[in-house]
């Protein structure tokens, strides 16, 4: 009898009843126990997952590094001629052979070329063959250094679905959210401004050096600083650009006024709403805004439309709903992202609220009822 | 003892250098095994999936290590056995159930069986040798309908219709199988025993 059900159970096709029974019965006796723990053993240690393989081993192969970097590296230490070659070579192959490819990969823009941040680990060379950065794996270091030459800029891409973290010459660190363009010079200049563009959403653990403040150009404003830890959310669908502010000080002003400025304290948010050009100050609680960084997503009685924004980004998706009243509710809780799919966390959703919803290619349509 | 065949040998010499085609050589023959065993503690396939991923990648960084041929599938079973318990241990199971005492019972037990399991080469081939052996000796209709369950995957109601037999039929086969794999595994058992009496005090 419990045999029968404890072989329904290690399936998968037991009821929660019958699951009842069955963990009544393990807790009987110690006995009862070392059998359901000799049978499920045996049963883990004998299943097998029929499955995709080839699928899988694909998406294996383009995680597993890459012996080639490192070629390319060693070509460019010794032929400089070469250089300007492979760098149209590249770029003529990014253009053919890349375009069926979904965009989902973080893509570094340096002198002209691209270069794909897809391995695990990968130098970053320049056009004398220098090592400049190194990337592993979500995250890119540059070695510490200044200029006194013209300043390069280089941009990082981050698609949607991904997060990626920066640590900029300066020693300056730069955590990018999903769907973020961030340009920033190769090397900052001994002595002038520290300057750098965004757009999408960053947050920034800047290295203090008074003498070059370091500011973040994002559209019409800028955010000036010395030294501080802060969140900047500025995608182009947003109608709005905010700053939140954890540690140190901040000065947000317009760039077409620097009168028109407004200075940020700590836990304080400033709004910029580019139609009215007008900042606005507000208290936050600034754990909510840098959950993602860890890759959570924190609600605070967060209606469904404004995290599902985010749930888009993070997962690359795109979430219809038309059902009034899973958007009239309210969730707390935490979100993990990165450790979750979104399958989980609609199902987790699922429970407080109960919903439909139907996936169609990158469409997740919630139906109302 | 296992006897390792020479193409086995081979893989892993090339693997040991950085040859992908060996490497894909053990993904092959390991891949569906460690994602069943994921998905019999995470109870979700796309989880139980990026664990296994992350298995193999961290066998190809640390190929290096790797001394013996048995080591590849002990390495492989290690990783997912620890991602599986921190994943218990963080609550990041998939809760099956509507009852909160259920879904804790099945993460306690779950947590205290991958806990009491040990992959240390010997112990995993010594294992896998008897439970492959187990199943050879079962009786030739048990058998058959063990390994259509278990290693095709089919449904009761699927072999039944196969088999031209009831589905009761092939209930009592596979507790027929389950029962013998019980028996010829009871060596095991002590040590389970003693492992899970000691991390309880």
């Amino acid at each position: 009898m419990i045999s029968n059900l404890i072989t329904k159970y290690l399936n998968g096709d037991a009821t929660e009843k019958e699951v009842e029974l069955i963990f009544e019965w393990i807790d009987a006796s110690e006995a009862n126990k070392k059998e359901f723990i000799a049978l499920k053993k045996a049963w883990a240690l004998t299943e097998v997952s029929n499955t995709d393989k080839d699928l899988a081993w694909k998406a294996l192969q383009n995680k597993i590094p890459k012996a080639k970097p490192t070629k390319y590296k060693v070509w460019i230490k010794y032929a400089a001629v070469l250089v300007l070659f492979i760098a149209i070579g590249r770029l003529v192959w990014i253009n053919t052979n890349q375009t069926p490819e979904p965009n989902n990969t973080i893509v570094l823009e340096i002198e002209g070329s691209s270069i794909k941040l897809d391995s695990l680990i990968q130098h970053v060379t320049d056009q004398s063959g220098e090592v400049i950065a190194e990337q592993n794996n979500n995250e890119i270091i540059y070695k510490t250094s200044k200029t006194s030459a013209p300043i390069e800029y280089h941009t990082l891409n981050i698609p949607l679905g991904k997060t990626f973290k920066v640590t900029l010459s300066d020693g300056t660190k730069v955590y990018l959210n999903s769907g973020t363009t961030f340009k920033y010079p190769k090397q900052f200049s001994n002595n002038s401004n520290r300057l750098v563009y965004l757009t999408g959403e960053a947050f920034f653990e800047v290295k203090e050096d008074k003498a070059n403040p370091f500011i973040v150009n994002i559209n019409d404003i800028a955010v000036k600083v010395l030294g501080t830890k802060f969140n900047v959310n500025a995608y182009p669908e947003n109608s709005t650009t905010s700053c939140v502010l954890v540690e140190g000080s901040v000065q947000v002003y317009n760039l077409n006024n620097s009168n028109n400025n407004a200075l940020i304290t700590p836990n304080h948010k400033a709004t910029w709403n580019p139609a009215s050009k007008v900042f606005n100050l507000k208290q936050v609680n600034t754990h909510l805004y840098t959950a993602w960084i860890h890759g959570e997503i924190i609600l605070d009685s967060a209606h469904f439309s404004s995290f599902s924004k985010k749930l888009e980004r993070a997962f690359n998706v795109k979430i219809i709903n038309n059902n009034s009243l899973l958007e009239a509710q309210e969730f707390s809780g935490t979100i993990n992202f990165k450790t979750s799919s979104l399958a989980d966390i609609l199902d987790l959703l699922k429970f407080d609220t109960y919903f439909d919803y139907s996936i169609e290619d990158n469409q997740i349509i919630i139906s109302n009822n | 003892m296992h006897d390792y065949s020479k193409t086995e040998l081979l893989n892993f010499k090339n693997l040991k250098s950085g040859n992908e085609k060996a490497f894909e050589y053990f993904f092959n023959k390991y891949y569906s095994h460690i994602l069943g065993f994921c998905i019999q503690f995470i109870y979700d396939k796309p989880q139980s999936s990026g664990i296994t991923q992350d298995a193999f990648l961290n066998l190809w960084l640390n190929k290096g290590k790797i001394e013996k041929v048995s080591g590849v599938e002990s390495f492989l079973y290690t990783y997912a056995k620890s991602k599986c318990l921190n994943a218990i241990r963080h609550n990041q199971v998939k809760e099956r159930y509507k009852s909160k005492t259920l879904n804790e019972k099945e993460r306690e037990l779950d947590f205290d069986i991958l806990n009491s399991m040990s992959f240390d080469t010997l112990a995993l081939s010594e294992l896998e040798d008897l439970i492959s052996k187990s199943i050879e000796n079962l009786p030739e209709k048990t058998k058959v309908i063990f390994l259509k369950k278990r290693f095709e995957n089919k449904k009761n109601q699927d072999i039944a219709n196969e088999l031209n037999v009831t589905v009761k039929t092939v209930e009592a086969h596979m507790t027929k199988a389950l029962k013998i794999l019980r028996l010829n595994l009871s060596d095991y058992l002590p040590l389970v025993l003693i492992t899970l009496i000691l991390s309880k005090h």
